[in-house]
């Protein structure tokens, strides 16, 4: 009886694991730069490396303009999945900088359609949407 | 610098309050300047010793006030100044003070140079010590972080060099040296604590009464290698820094002279970051070679180390732990030095056991309530406590910060 009572428990167990969100699903975000600019795809650490003031120059020696958002789905799924931190740590690391004088937090933008004309009127801008909102005024980067 | 403490926070005040939804950037105009700043108030008791003023009383004599901006000439060359009000005790008394203000020209990722005031990268927190909402707990762990040294090692009129290498497969190097010169305050720890000692020897020796104290730093100088290597929110980071200072000041009518030269502070860091959780580990090492009025002090060479441990119970309220270990000599962790002068051994050690939490109100407002179990009474508590010592004593903080 008890043995039958495990079983059940384990199937229960595993039905529920396998109908889990992997976290290999579709992103929910799209990482968007302007339609002039010639990268089309980068790895996802050179990512994280722009949005943390890591790296601030594109290859072509030019400065690179970051777009944050300050809330949502998007901000939130990029931050945990690229950035590998909490919506709160990444102020903290900002408002560190800030605060000691070593660097300033990147521009902050209300929502996607913001972070869209950012980017399309900024040649050397970098931000991140929702992949549903993406349209001919910006290129989404291919992440690798 | 002589605004009044209370022209500059009503300036705060206003600032404030003219703004519906404060943001980290509530005062950008236009792309090229920005205004931010925070502030913080605390009440502070300890029971059996006074810690940072008269906590045995409780004390509200603890808190920031700071105004910072930023001007971007181009991407690549940022004028920035940072005005800060803060009272911890004796020291601060809410004078307002540039904490850092630089010309920082970013070349390229791998060099920059800041000149001016520039905050000191010690361990990996020093960087942001006086910016309360911060930190997990109120104050930084006090074997690595003591705020009696504060003055000394919080930043410096001078210059420094950063930058940063990506590795490859192998992560990134982050690098900071700086070079420059300290500008005490008669009311620091640090000086505090040379006149606490040239006092005693005055007293020993009955050379009369100190008077007309001044302090002058000669250098300091040092910097740090934080390593992040590919494992995401692991970093590794090693610290240097080393300084002199001299003392002069009357004893009994006549010169009399002192110096403290603040050799090898070394600081082993270790942090690993999850979004709901970190753990840091900290190992420093000190040597204060102290000279009085031909007296040399063996002070040798301390010991300190921490571990703090952080939870997000929700994205709001955060749960923190510390222990916090001082000796002031690594190789008597018993004080034996002290027994053998008449004094108390637990002069000798400080372990600290702390238990916090902080509510993230929003994310510009928070509150932090935190209780402490001390054992010890190392790292300068005499100078706060003339009537004596206790080992074992307790304080708890209330804090509460705004940023904008």
């Amino acid at each position: 009886m008890a043995i039958n009572k495990l079983k059940r428990h384990i199937i229960i167990f595993v039905m529920f694991v396998t109908l889990m969100p992997t976290g290999t699903a579709i992103a929910d975000f799209a990482v968007i730069v302007n339609k002039d600019n010639p990268v089309v795809s980068m790895g996802k650490s050179d990512v994280k490396n722009i949005f943390l003031g890591k790296k601030t120059f594109w290859p072509d020696g030019s400065g690179i303009d970051v777009y944050l958002q300050r809330a949502g789905k998007a901000h939130r799924s990029f931050v945990l999945e690229i950035l590998r931190k909490s919506p709160q740590q990444l102020s903290m690391y900002w408002k560190q900088a800030l605060f000691s004088g070593t660097g300033i937090p990147p521009n902050q933008l209300q929502d996607d359609q913001s972070v869209i004309k950012a980017v399309a009127d900024n040649a050397g801008a970098i931000g991140y949407i929702a992949p549903e909102h993406i349209d001919t005024t910006v290129k989404a980067l291919e992440l690798k | 610098m002589k605004l009044s403490r209370g022209i500059f926070c009503t300036f705060l005040f206003v600032l404030i309050s003219l703004q519906e939804t404060p943001t980290c950037l509530a005062f950008q105009i236009g792309n090229h300047l920005s205004l931010n700043g925070y502030l913080s108030q605390g009440y502070i008791e300890s029971s059996g010793n006074n810690f940072f003023g008269d906590s045995l009383d409780g004390s509200f004599e603890i808190n920031e006030f700071a105004l910072t901006t930023n001007y971007i000439a181009n991407n690549q060359l940022r004028l920035g100044l940072q005005l800060l009000s803060r009272d911890l005790g004796e020291e601060g008394n809410n004078e307002i003070l540039i904490d850092w203000a630089v010309a920082d020209y970013h070349w390229q990722d791998w060099l920059g140079l800041r000149l001016g005031k520039v905050k000191l990268p010690i361990g990996l927190y020093n960087q942001g010590r006086d910016t309360d909402f911060l930190r997990p707990m109120v104050f930084l762990p006090q074997s690595i972080y003591d705020e009696n040294k504060r003055s000394l090692l919080v930043a410096a009129t001078g210059g420094s060099i950063y930058g940063n290498f990506f590795l490859g497969n192998g992560g990134y190097l982050d690098y900071q040296a700086y070079y420059g010169k300290v500008d005490f305050r008669e009311d620091s720890g640090q000086a505090q604590g040379i006149r606490y000692l040239v006092s005693n020897i005055s007293r020993m020796k009955n050379l009369g009464s100190v008077s007309d104290f001044d302090s002058e730093n000669r250098y300091v100088c040092g910097g740090s290698l934080l390593y992040s290597p590919p494992l995401d929110a692991l970093r590794f980071g090693v610290s240097y820094f080393t300084g002199k200072t001299d003392f002069d000041f009357r004893v009994g009518g006549r010169k009399g002279e002192a110096s403290g030269t603040n050799k090898d502070f070394i600081v082993l860091s270790v942090e690993y970051a999850q979004p709901d959780w970190k753990i840091a580990f900290e190992y420093s090492e000190f040597t204060g070679d102290r000279k009085a009025l031909g007296i040399d002090i063996p002070d040798g060479r301390s010991q300190g180390a921490y571990v703090q441990l952080c939870y997000h119970l929700y994205d709001e309220l955060v749960l923190s732990a510390l222990y916090d270990i001082f000796y002031a000599d690594k190789n008597d962790h018993s004080g034996s030095k002290y027994a053998d002068q008449g004094q108390p051994d637990y002069l000798g050690w400080r372990k600290d056991f702390g238990l916090g939490i902080r509510w993230n109100i929003t994310n510009q407002l928070i509150f932090k309530a935190e209780h402490h179990w001390v054992d010890g009474a190392s790292l300068q508590l005499p100078i706060f406590n003339p009537q004596g010592v206790e080992e074992h004593w307790n304080y708890f903080v209330l804090k509460t910060s705004f940023n904008f």
